[in-house]
Formats: structure tokens, C-alpha cells, sequence
């Protein structure tokens, strides 16, 4: 969860890192009350990186002039993100700036302290003068005035800008973060020092126990649920969750019971030189599959068929399910239920009317014989399904459903070389 | 393989919902599981398996314990790992998913040498017919000498399922978790696997976001048995996972910094150092039948 730069300064105070006056600016008007002297900066609030060169930062010295920046500053999107807030903050006059951060090194596993002498908004120059240092044991502020003489800063340099990594860090632990930077940290004549932007990124897993960060944020930030409307949630109505990626000339759509599977499918598919449309997880837990919640999770599915009808250009649904035989009995049950309407009666074929070809598509002769009656379906817009249940007796929902509508198999590589062919079929 | 098959196995947080169920399905899958700490609680059995208030009263009562599964909530892991490495044990399965990040840095440091942690997020071991200790479901897998090492509980049954088929039992199976931060790491789990006598291949389950330290971790160890990875994700658009500091506040500065297609390297650099890369579950049988004659 990143915070906006308002609410890292917030922090920074408390902790005792000097920040220059401010004031948060919800609309225009509100810059008639301002209490900070002109001149000053108004900042956009947003998340995104390059603010500056955007045009988000502006100087004004009078309230005439801040109005109007305000106005184009609100209506200004940075990498597709309106500011909801706009920072009024005192002007500093930095001679030099300093890059400091604090960071969670995933490769190393370790908390790491970056330094650049060269801070601001030349990036390039930025990361040619980046330092590092590695913090391997329990934090020391030695840490610190490592990293500081490392950046090639000297005298009284030395022992306060120590002192604000100091700080940093303390922030970083106490708050689990991913990050804390701040860029710049200026540097005025008499050599006083002052975070004139920052960065505070809170460790995902870890934001759960920092209700005081949560409240912080609580308004620009709506996806904090605490754990307790989770756990509800999970039990009463499990969600659908599509997977990231789509490709509106795709064909397939799949739904499998976890990411994973998900991600296998779509890789399969495509390996296959075919474009998958889009993808639904119907949340699965082996806990819920154990007590009552089997109907929940057949609704789920239910919902997930039903959304997928709208999808344009749709012609297969893919299923790929990992469940125990009882429960696979229902999945069974509830497709054939959705289905039933626009299934013919049984007719005596057995299952070679299924049976495939070497290259795995159906025969072709038997399928002109069935073109005529599911044409006629109306609602599901002759969607085909391809349902892959890991289930060693599959053959069981096979008979129960004779229809070139739903095509019923254990193996994966086969329920894709199905899917396929009925992409690409007339 | 002794702490999983033949020591006596504790479990942490096991009246936390569902964990009963799991305890249950353990015990009559024939793992040694001897007790379980739940704090406070009035009940002194669960499953038929005695409750206790604390490790150390466990070791104090039962004599030695070498191995605990922790279920406890994820702001509560780093804890649990204090008390049971403080009572003696030297091997924990984190199952909790979701542990903060700083916690697992935390315990990690502080770890002891000789103690071996899987997880967090670990889905834990399964020895087909023999033990199974975490949430893993024993029945997608038979005894045979193929190791699985994964990161994705649905992958493992899905290459096993294939493996199966084809009559290619497994000898141990290992989930390695799915967290940021994970505690044991692929080169020692790889040198396990190497000198145990039931397992003559090897098959390691990725997933592309984490593919980059995957691959140098494991062209790095040596290895004589036959390596087979499967990486799921390669035909997704998915963003890499940054990992390293430095990368970190690069791509925070420039929102610019183009993300780099690495993957057909990395692929090339696996094959290049001997380890066999398949595309699909199904492809696998195959290569290890090849490579082990």
C-alpha cells in the first residue's frame, strides 16, 4: 500500500524529520483560508512517479495565481491518476539535494539503505551516484554514517543526515514497510536539513496490524478491508476473481478454481497458437469443500457461466476443475442443470459419437448430423463447454449428457485440443 | 526424511478453523503427529490429539519432539517459530500464508544454523503412503522415485496427475510456499533431494513472476540426479515480481524504465547448464524416462 506524499510527511513529523509547513487542499476555494505565507508550492497528490515533469508541481505567489493552478493541477491526470487532495507547502530554498531510502531487498532477504549525493529529479544522475548499504544484522545507527560517507558527504553532514536514515529505519521497522525514500532531502546554506517529498510503501501483509496507517488513509484507499470482513466474505459469498489479462479476439474463456490453473490453461492455449478471451477463478477451499459451502461454490460457478454469456465472440468455455469425485458429482450436476434446457433428449449413439481423431478434433461427419438442433439455442449463443474435472471415473457425466454441447475429459491436453477445434470451427 | 516419517510431529495452532479436519486426515494418513498447542483451551483432546498450552510442555511431557507444523494466524508465525525453536525443535513448516514480510527477515536472521524452515505459505510434504504433514491432498499422489518441488499446490497435483499416468510414482513432494519472503531456499532442498536414496529425478514447479532468482539458484547448485522444471505463466502477461533493492527505486523514480522480456534468456541459460525445461505438465513423463536410461 503506498501513501501519498501528505500522509508520508504526516509520519516523517512525528518521527522527528524536519518537514516544511503545509496544508492539504481538498478544492480551490480553499486556498482563500491559506495560513502558510506566499510564495508557496502546490503538489499533487498521486501516487505515480514524475510528477514534476507531468506539470503536478507549481509555484505560486499570490492567491489569484494559486486558484488557477489549483484548477489545472485537479484537472490534471498523472499516468491516468486525478489528484484528490493538492499539498500547499512553504518554499525552501535547497543549495544541494540528497536521495536517502530504505528498502526490502527480496533477492538478499534483507533490509537495504540507499544514498545518493545527487538527489532530485535527474534520474539518470540520480542512480550513477546510488550507494548502498546492506543491513545483515540487527540495525545499528552505524548503518547510517556507513552509508552517509560512503555518498561522500562530510563535516556536520555526517552526524544529521546519520540521524535521519536513523529515523527512516525506525519508520521502516516499526510500520513494516517495502519502503520509505525521501527525494530530496534539501540542504540550505546554513546547512539545515528538510524532506521536501516522500515515499512510504507499507509491507502488503503487514498493513492488517496498522489500524493507525489504515485510519491514515482510509478514504483514498478502499480496497483495506480489515480481516474480519474478509473472513465473512470468504464464508457467505465467495467472489469471482478474473484473472489480469485479456484479449477481446480471443474465443476461449476459462474458468478453473484457482490462479494457478488458471495460468495453465491460458498458457496452453496460447501455446496452441489460439487466443484466450478471458479468465474466472471461482474461488475453491478445500475447507469450505469439506463443510455445507459445496452449493456456494456450484452458485459461484453458475454466476461465472452466466457472465461469461455476455462475452462478445465467445464460441468455447473452458472448465478446468480439481476437486474429490463427491464434489465433482455436483460441479457435474449443477453444469448439466444450466445446461438442460439445450440439451436433447439421450439418444441411443454410446460414445463413439465423441470419440476422436488422431489429432484430437471430432469427427466431422458426426458433427454436420448435430449442427441443425443446437443452433437453435438462443441463450447460450451456441457457447460450447469444454469441462476438464480431474476424475479418474469421468466417463460417469459423459452418458448423462449426450450433446455436442458439453464435452466431458479427465486429460488436460485433450480438453484443450477440444477447445480449440471448436474455436475454430465455422 | 527421519523428522517426517518416524519423529514425533506437533502442530501450532490447531484449533484455528479447519486445522481439525487437516490434523485428522495426517493422523490417519499414518504421520506421526503427537500433540497440539492451543493456548487456554479447555479441551484436552481434539481428534483424539492431547492439546497443550505451550511447546515446552509437550518436550517436558512427551520427551523430544523434532518437528511442528504452524497454523497460527500470520501476525502470530514469528512468535509461534521463537517458542518452538526455543523448546528444541530443529524443523518447522509454516503453513500460515501471508506472514509481513519483516517478520520472516526477522526470524531468518535469527535462526540457528541447523534448524530448517519450509515456508511460509508451504503447503508442506507428502512421502505417498507414508506421511503426509501439511494441506497438501495425499490422494493425487503415488509412491515412486520422482521429487516434485513447487510452488503451487494446484500445479504439483496437475504434474502429478500427468506423472501418474504414465506410471511415474513420486518419492517425496515438497511445497515450498508461495509468500515474498520464504525461509529454506531451493539449493537446499535441491541437495536433499540429491543424496536421498528414494528419488532418482527431480521435477520443480515455477512460476514466471519468480523466474529470475529460480533460475540462478538452481544452475548454481550442483546436481547429479536428472532436473525437469516446468514454469507456468510464460504465455501470460505478467509482470516480474522486482526483488532487488536497486531495481526497486529505479522503476519508483521513472515510471519509464521499459520491463524487459528476460524470460527466452533465462529458458536458454536452464538448458544451456543441463536442466530439461518443459512446456506443458504432459511433456514431463517423457523427459524423465529419457534422461534417467
Amino acid at each position: 500500500m503506498d501513501l501519498l506524499e501528505y500522509q508520508a510527511k504526516e509520519i516523517f513529523h512525528k518521527i522527528g524529520i524536519p518537514v516544511l509547513p503545509s496544508q492539504t487542499i481538498k478544492e480551490p476555494r480553499e486556498l482563500k483560508q491559506l495560513q502558510i505565507p506566499y510564495p508557496v508550492v502546490l503538489k499533487s497528490q498521486v501516487r505515480a512517479g514524475g510528477r514534476g515533469k507531468a506539470g503536478g508541481i507549481k509555484f505560486v505567489g499570490n492567491t489569484i495565481d494559486a486558484i488557477a493552478a489549483a484548477r489545472t493541477i485537479f484537472n490534471l491526470s498523472i499516468i491516468g491518476e486525478y489528484p484528490e487532495v493538492i499539498l500547499a507547502e512553504a518554499q525552501y530554498d535547497a543549495q544541494e539535494e540528497l536521495f536517502l531510502a530504505v528498502v526490502l531487498d527480496y533477492q538478499l532477504k534483507l533490509p537495504v539503505l540507499l544514498g545518493s549525493a545527487k538527489g532530485g529529479m535527474d534520474v539518470p544522475l540520480l542512480l550513477d551516484n546510488l550507494q548502498q548499504v546492506v543491513v545483515a544484522t540487527e540495525f545499528s545507527p552505524f548503518y547510517a554514517r556507513r552509508l552517509v560517507s560512503k555518498m561522500g558527504l562530510s563535516g556536520e553532514l555526517i552526524q544529521s543526515v546519520s540521524d535521519i536514515i536513523v529515523k527512516m529505519y525506525r519508520i521502516f521497522q516499526e510500520t513494516d514497510l517495502d519502503f520509505v525514500e525521501i527525494n530530496p532531502l534539501g540542504i540550505n546554506a546554513e546547512g539545515k536539513l528538510m524532506a521536501l517529498d516522500g515515499k512510504i510503501k507499507i509491507n502488503e501483509l503487514a498493513v492488517i496490524r496498522h489500524p493507525e496507517i489504515i485510519s491514515l488513509s482510509a478514504k483514498s484507499d478502499l480496497s483495506l478491508v480489515s480481516r474480519e470482513q474478509l473472513d465473512l466474505n470468504d464464508r457467505s459469498q465467495l467472489q469471482l476473481q478474473w484473472l489480469d489479462w485479456q484479449d477481446e479476439k480471443g474465443k476461449i474463456a476459462i474458468i478453473a478454481n484457482n490462479p494457478d490453473l488458471g495460468t495453465l490453461c491460458w498458457d496452453l492455449i496460447r501455446q496452441n497458437k489460439e487466443k484466450p478471451a478471458c479468465g474466472v477463478v471461482v474461488p475453491w477451499d478445500k475447507e469450505v469443500e469439506e463443510s455445507d459451502g459445496v452449493e456456494n461454490l456450484c452458485l459461484t460457478l453458475q454466476q461465472a457461466l452466466e457472465q461469461l454469456q455476455d462475452v462478445k465472440r465467445l464460441k468455447v468455455i473452458m472448465i478446468n476443475i480439481w476437486a474429490s469425485p463427491s464434489v465433482n458429482d455436483k460441479i457435474a450436476q449443477k453444469i448439466l442443470d444450466y445446461y438442460s434446457p439445450y440439451i436433447e433428449k439421450p439418444v441411443n449413439h454410446g460414445r463413439d459419437e465423441r470419440s476422436l481423431v488422431a489429432n484430437g478434433s471430432l469427427l466431422p461427419s458426426q458433427r454436420q448430423s448435430r449442427e441443425k438442433s443446437t443452433s437453435n439455442l438462443q441463450l447460450s449463443q451456441g457457447i460450447k463447454v469444454v469441462i476438464r474435472l480431474a476424475d479418474h471415473e469421468i466417463d460417469r457425466f459423459r452418458t448423462k449428457s449426450d450433446s455436442e454441447l458439453l464435452y466431458w475429459t479427465n486429460n488436460l491436453e485433450e480438453a484443450v485440443t477440444q477447445a480449440i477445434s471448436l474455436a475454430k470451427s465455422r | 526424511m527421519n523428522w517426517i516419517l518416524e519423529e514425533p510431529i506437533i502442530i501450532q495452532g490447531i484449533t484455528e478453523p479447519g486445522v481439525a479436519n487437516y490434523a485428522a486426515k495426517m493422523k490417519a494418513y499414518g504421520t506421526n503427529i503427537v500433540a497440539g498447542v492451543a493456548t487456554g483451551k479447555q479441551e484436552t483432546t481434539l481428534e483424539d490429539i492431547p492439546l497443550f498450552n505451550l511447546v515446552e510442555d509437550i518436550t517436558e511431557q512427551l520427551g523430544r519432539v523434532e518437528t511442528s507444523l504452524i497454523f497460527v494466524p500470520p501476525e502470530l508465525v514469528l512468535d509461534a517459530a521463537r517458542e518452538a525453536i526455543a523448546a528444541g525443535l530443529h524443523y518447522l513448516i509454516i503453513v500460515t500464508a501471508g506472514v509481513p514480510s519483516l517478520d520472516m527477515i526477522r526470524l531468518l536472521q535469527e535462526t540457528p544454523e541447523d534448524i530448517l524452515i519450509l515456508g511460509s505459505g508451504s503447503r508442506g510434504i507428502i512421502v505417498p503412503e507414508k506421511a503426509c504433514l501439511g494441506t497438501l491432498q495425499p490422494e493425487y499422489f503415488i509412491p515412486g522415485s520422482v521429487a516434485l518441488i513447487s510452488c503451487s499446490e494446484f500445479l504439483t497435483y496437475e504434474v502429478a496427475w500427468e506423472l501418474n499416468n504414465q506410471g511415474l510414482g513420486q518419492s517425496i513432494v515438497f511445497d515450498v510456499g508461495n509468500d515474498p519472503i520464504l525461509s529454506s531456499n531451493l539449493p537446499q532442498w535441491l541437495t536433499f533431494l540429491d543424496q536421498d536414496s528414494e528419488t532418482e529425478a527431480i521435477v520443480l514447479i515455477q512460476q514466471v513472476k519468480d523466474i529470475e532468482k529460480f533460475a540462478v539458484d538452481l544452475i548454481e547448485t550442483k546436481v547429479n540426479k536428472p532436473i525437469v522444471t516446468y514454469i507456468a505463466g510464460l504465455q501470460t502477461p505478467q509482470e516480474r515480481i522486482l526483488q532487488n533493492a536497486t531495481t526497486i527505486v529505479a522503476s519508483y523514480l521513472s515510471a519509464s524504465i521499459p520491463a524487459q522480456n528476460t524470460n527466452k534468456k533465462i529458458i536458454s541459460s536452464l538448458k544451456k547448464a543441463g536442466i530439461q525445461v518443459a512446456e506443458t505438465p504432459a511433456q514431463i513423463p517423457a523427459m524423465i524416462t529419457c534422461k534417467s536410461k
